[in-house]
């Protein structure tokens, strides 16, 4: 548009505007009234208000940085066949946990099942050379082992989240004798999904991934070692820029002055500001291998000597995507259903977006029943 | 352990976003030295819990701009009605510039921290300068031992010249951002022209904003999601790594020279050790030929 269009255009668009400095005056004392009232709010906030996954439990097994925990169950005989819930490791384990009304893990502990979940840490300087493969033959096979020896049940339940929902599917197809079912929520399967279906504003990490050449790649992480939490982080937000710049002033102005929302508000900030280093290797092999060669769905992708083959997985698979997703664009995750080796096969959409499906109202509604009864089911 | 947090990115995301409060502010017309004074105000609680304390912070920056905002918007709308504030806002100064400095904050620091080191080829500037300098002090440098110096001089001039790039990139970078809000800024004049055609109003400068945020949101997705708008982004991507790796060189140069273990070896010693847990790991448990495989599980009594 040019300024002269501009100049055209502003008195019409003003014709839209009913501001006046009596409506200006009232609005903005009412939310100079509600920051006040936020700011004492927020002058009495305490830890406690702020915790996060504080669900009870028990550490089973640690190795490393990596620890393996069962939940405290709240019935008397869980369900024999245990879930192990593996989350992603680009963000922390707690979004399975974040508030006691808003817990993927709470909910199926009501369930009546037996849940475990993998923290993978804090990866420091010396896990620079951590491989997918470490990850998938090494802690979560072994994790899968303390399961399987603690419940007594050769083959258990796997809940991959994200990242964690690839390594899941990996673990699935090396390891099918251990795996009873597996469920993927937001599980980037067909990672060039989105270049087939594009949508606006999502996808972004996928186009810029695939934007950087191999070389690209090697040389980032050549140089950092391990891609630092705060450079992640960063990447995910500047997604939404303008976003991120009105949840902290104009959109802040109404959670302020509401306390549930306001808790919920910095429970959440919490999260999303605790971003893990992510191993260099893993990360390597992430873009090159996934983002931009789109390896697994191709068969083609190589841990540790061996090939994964989503064949392989001939277990039930339940598969859950956002339908507002746009870090997992939504064709990435649906309608992969023939790659796998299983007859038994069911996807689910839940509305909402990445982590709207874990913390969002209405998938809250669907996302742990959905998995409950597809687990009791089978 | 499970309550750990990434201690050491956790208040860099929060230290990106709030410093371009002002600016996103002042590009509505709030003056940025009233939101400034607020963000300073010694009343603001420091010693909350994080991120109770940042938030605080971005809700008093927040406050103090609704107040500046308020200021400029009375006299404008009795004087010129809404035709004046959108006028307000195509003149206000552009974001994305606040934006590319943040975005440069560190490396400059870093830029900053090694211009002592410049100071000799500085005040020669330019390739003959160094030549020049080569010639003449170089086989000097030589017998008396100074060979590190010339190297590190010479390891710096290239890490200035990585920085210039870099500062080039994210110029680039913010321009494209730039017209991406003027682009949504554009958008929404549009959306407005639309909703007065068919008689709804906008009533609230809070519900406005609003409406700008989507529609600048929309036209930076556009924009960033482009082609260009993906160069761009790899650019400043390459020449940070650039940046960084010209960094480490003057760095190794001076831990090679004092005898101090570098980056590198710490990774090798690293890799060593991680080969070491894999050749552990298949001892333990080597890969399954067949997917029958499984070791003998004790079994219980289970409840249905």
């Amino acid at each position: 548009m040019t300024p002269a269009e501009r100049a055209l255009l502003i008195p019409q668009a003003a014709n839209a505007l009913a501001i006046t400095p009596a409506t200006l005056a009232r609005e903005l004392e009412q939310a100079r009234n509600k920051i006040t009232r936020g700011l004492a709010r927020l002058a009495t906030v305490d830890d406690d208000d702020l915790a996060i996954a504080t669900v009870p439990r028990e550490e089973v097994w640690r190795q490393d940085m990596v620890r393996l925990y069962r939940c405290t169950p709240v019935v008397e005989r869980p369900h024999a066949v245990p879930i192990l819930i593996t989350y992603a490791l680009v963000g922390r384990f707690q979004m399975i946990d974040l508030e006691a009304d808003r817990s993927l893990v709470r909910k199926l502990l009501a369930q009546g099942f037996d849940v475990y979940f993998i923290d993978w840490g804090l990866p420091g300087r010396a896990q620079r050379w951590l491989t997918i493969d470490d990850y998938v033959s090494g802690y979560l096979d072994r994790c899968v082992d303390v399961v399987r020896e603690r419940s007594g049940e050769d083959r258990i339940n796997l809940l991959g989240i994200c990242q964690g929902g690839v390594f899941t599917a990996c673990y699935a197809a090396l390891f099918p004798a251990k795996v009873r079912n597996v469920a993927f929520t937001v599980t980037p399967i067909d990672f060039h999904g989105d270049k087939r279906e594009p949508q606006p504003g999502s996808g972004y990490m996928n186009q810029w991934a695939r934007a950087l050449t191999p070389e690209d790649v090697d040389e980032l992480v050549d140089i950092y070692g391990s891609a630092p939490g705060s450079m992640v982080g960063f990447a995910f937000l500047m997604m939404n820029p303008v976003s991120n710049l009105t949840k902290y002033t104009i959109d802040l102005i109404d959670v302020l002055d509401d306390d549930a929302k306001l808790l919920n508000f910095l429970r959440m900030e919490r999260w999303i500001a605790d971003r893990p280093d992510h191993p260099g290797e893993v990360f390597r092999q992430w873009f090159k291998d996934l983002y931009q060669d789109n390896k697994l769905i191709r068969n083609e992708l190589v841990l540790g000597g061996r090939t994964v083959h989503l064949r392989d997985i001939t277990m039930p698979v339940l598969n859950i995507y956002a339908t507002g997703d746009t870090i997992i664009p939504v064709a990435c995750s649906r309608g992969v259903g023939d790659r796998f080796g299983t007859k038994d096969y069911t996807e689910v959409p839940v509305p909402g977006g990445h982590i709207g499906t874990f913390v969002g109202g209405k998938a809250q509604k669907i996302l742990a029943p959905t998995i409950a009864e597809w687990f009791k089911a089978r | 352990m499970s309550g750990t947090t990434n201690a050491s990115g956790v208040n860099a995301v929060y230290d990106f976003w709030l410093g371009l409060l002002p600016q996103f502010f002042a590009q509505f017309g709030a003056p940025y030295a009233g939101i400034g004074a607020a963000s300073t105000n010694p009343s603001s609680p420091t010693s909350l819990p994080f991120p109770a304390d940042q938030v605080a912070k971005a809700a008093a920056m927040t406050q103090s701009a609704l107040q500046s905002l308020a200021q400029a918007y009375t006299p404008m709308l009795q004087a010129a009605g809404g035709p004046g504030l959108l006028g307000q806002w195509t003149s206000a100064p552009p974001f994305a510039l606040p934006m590319q400095q943040a975005l440069g904050a560190k490396p400059m620091d870093l830029a900053a921290m090694m211009a002592p080191m410049m100071v000799p080829m500085t005040t020669m500037s330019g390739p003959a300068a160094t030549i020049a300098f080569e010639r003449t002090f170089g086989a000097v440098s030589d017998a008396l031992g100074f060979g590190p110096m010339r190297k590190l001089q010479a390891a710096a001039q290239e890490l200035m010249s990585a920085s210039i790039d870099q500062n080039e990139a994210r110029t680039r970078y913010a321009v494209l951002v730039q017209g991406a809000f003027a682009a949504g800024f554009d958008a929404l004049l549009v959306r407005l022209a639309g909703m007065a055609k068919s008689g709804e109003r906008v009533d609230s400068v809070l519900a406005l904003l609003r409406l700008w945020a989507v529609a600048t949101e929309e036209a930076v997705h556009e924009v960033l999601q482009s082609e260009r708008g993906l160069e761009a982004t790899v650019a400043i991507a390459r020449a940070g790594l650039a940046y960084r790796r010209k960094l480490q060189s003057v760095a190794s140069i001076v831990a090679d020279t004092l005898d101090m273990a570098t980056r590198r070896d710490l990774d090798e010693a690293f890799r060593e050790i991680q080969e070491l847990k894999r050749e552990v790991r298949a001892l333990r448990t080597p890969p399954p030929a067949e997917p029958s495989s499984r070791p003998a599980a004790r079994k219980r009594k289970a409840a249905p």
